[in-house]
């Protein structure tokens, strides 16, 4: 059994616990928990033939008094790089945080940028220009909502594929 | 405190206490509260010792964040964010863990934080909470900002086609000056912002300048098309014009104070212009400004009454009238305009 750290990074409030909660337990709350410090749950998957535990790291997310911890990272093969679709400011902080943690690491490391709350149609943000920037950086993206589920296992069997692969 | 029981204080205090030994495991002082087996189930009990694994687990990389303090030997303790981890039989366990020297030992404790932690969180909810609030109203006055901002720029638009109908109710009646007021306007924006005047002051200049022959509404058609001299009679109907574009102007709520700069353009410095026969800085700087251009337009464009007489003699004119008749910095900035950046009212004419 193969076991892989992947941490979920991104601005405060942008639905990280409720993706984790979504893909562990199969849940989803509309009320808002915000998550102090980190929480770490287990969920074993399946890819191909390759059993594979994914130790998730969910961290509390930057806001404007509380940093990221780098060193949360430590260990991680991977991590997916939430955004709220409705919060256009939440896609800054999640390219700063990009940024970051390839400094962090010193290379590439795989990742999934997840454009979140996609159930929110009519307060969805992200225009062409921004998802032109992220074609423009190759980014792989997938839109979520932990509301209704979609998105959710392709996000975390697309990472994992990614670091299973590498 | 010989008779103290350590081990039972620390399983009274729901806590875990280790020491760093130097292979890098945890040994446990003392007994260990039940979920402490359940988080760890690898721990060699007996021997109460916790191996750490690959390096990645929260325990791990708070010690190794902490190998600096140890190794300096300091006093006090750090302490880590809380954490929360799912023990093997699926209880959510939410910990904090410090670290501290004592005696020269290297000593971990892991608390289990129950309802001291709810507070914290509770905290911090309030918090992002106010922040998501004050994005969300951010976020609505930025919308009404550019509602307001596109509304503002469809009034201007409908303003500027006003003012432009405005000018052309004039230029049909009067086709050998056809086009002189949008000619006066370019050139009158061309010498304030050569002078570096504000651009509300440029703009308001350019808009006055569109139509500052609005009063020659008044003025009979065959007299402005007429090619000889004006007998006395006719020029004082032509001079009216400043005097009655000011009142077609004065009631209309333009956002600069255009009917002014109308009323004014064919005041001069030495007080021999008309209508009121003002003088000096009386007169407004934007008003001063559009005489100048009304003047090198005119020179240097044909008129029924005279062919054109060019742009060196309309320069020659308001260098010679300098002071007198017109503004001298006006002057130099229209004279710079030609002879040192080039402007070229033919260009502007066609």
């Amino acid at each position: 059994m193969i076991q892989k750290k992947i941490c979920m990074v991104g601005a405060f409030a942008v639905g990280k616990t409720s993706l984790v909660t979504r893909f562990v337990q199969s849940i989803f709350s509309d009320k808002y928990l915000t998550t102090v410090g980190v929480k770490i749950d287990k969920k074993p998957i399946k890819i191909g033939d390759v059993d594979v535990t994914l130790v998730l790291w969910d961290l509390a997310g930057e806001d404007e008094l509380s940093k990221m911890r780098m060193s949360y990272m430590r260990g991680a093969s991977g991590y997916l790089l939430v955004v709220d679709g409705t919060r256009p400011t939440t896609l800054d902080t999640a390219i700063n945080l990009q940024k970051k943690v390839d400094e962090f690491f010193g290379k590439e490391v795989p990742f999934v940028l997840l454009l979140n709350k996609n159930d929110l149609t009519s307060e969805w943000c992200l225009g062409d220009a921004e998802i032109e920037e992220l074609a423009g950086k190759r980014w792989t993206a997938i839109k979520t909502s932990a509301k209704t589920g979609e998105g959710i296992e392709k996000a975390f069997l697309t990472l994992t594929q990614m670091i299973v692969g590498e | 405190m010989t008779d103290f029981d350590m081990a039972g204080f620390f399983a009274a205090m729901n806590i875990v206490v280790m020491e760093r030994l130097g292979d890098g495991s945890l040994q446990v002082i003392g007994t260990t509260p039940h979920w402490f087996g359940q988080l760890y189930p690898n721990v060699d009990m007996e021997g109460g010792r916790l191996r750490l694994e690959d390096g990645s687990s929260f325990l791990e990389i708070f010690i190794d964040e902490v190998a600096d303090f140890w190794r300096k030997n300091e006093t006090g303790r750090l302490t880590s964010d809380a954490w929360t981890e799912t023990d093997s039989l699926g209880n959510e366990c939410i910990l904090e863990v410090s670290a501290t020297c004592f005696e020269g030992r290297k000593i971990v404790v892991i608390e289990s934080l129950g309802d001291s932690f709810k507070k914290r969180q509770t905290v911090f909810q309030k918090a992002r909470e106010t922040f998501l609030d004050k994005e969300a109203l951010e976020k609505v006055v930025a919308e009404r900002t550019e509602d307001l901002r596109k509304t503002t720029e469809d009034l201007r638009k409908a303003l500027d086609a006003i003012v432009h109908v405005l000018a052309l109710t004039v230029e049909v009646r009067d086709p050998y000056t056809a086009g002189h007021q949008r000619r006066v306007a370019n050139l009158a924006r061309a010498i304030a912002v050569e002078m570096d005047l504000s651009e509300t002051v440029v703009e308001s200049i350019y808009m006055a300048g569109v139509i500052h022959d609005i009063g020659k509404i008044s003025v009979p058609a065959e007299l402005l098309s007429k090619p000889g001299p004006l007998n006395e009679n006719e020029f004082n109907l032509i001079k009216a014009h400043p005097q009655v574009g000011c009142d077609i102007l004065k009631d209309i709520d333009f956002p600069w104070d255009i009917s002014r700069i109308v009323h004014q353009h064919h005041e001069k410095m030495d007080g021999s212009g008309y209508p009121q026969g003002m003088s000096g800085e009386h007169i407004i700087l934007e008003a001063r400004i559009l005489m100048v251009a009304d003047v090198v337009e005119a020179m240097a464009s044909h008129r029924p009454y005279r062919p054109a007489l060019g742009i060196e003699k309309a320069l020659e004119e308001i260098k010679k009238n300098s002071g007198l008749s017109y503004d001298p910095d006006v002057v130099d900035a229209c004279v710079n305009l030609f002879s040192e950046k080039g402007y070229n009212l033919e260009q502007e004419m066609t």
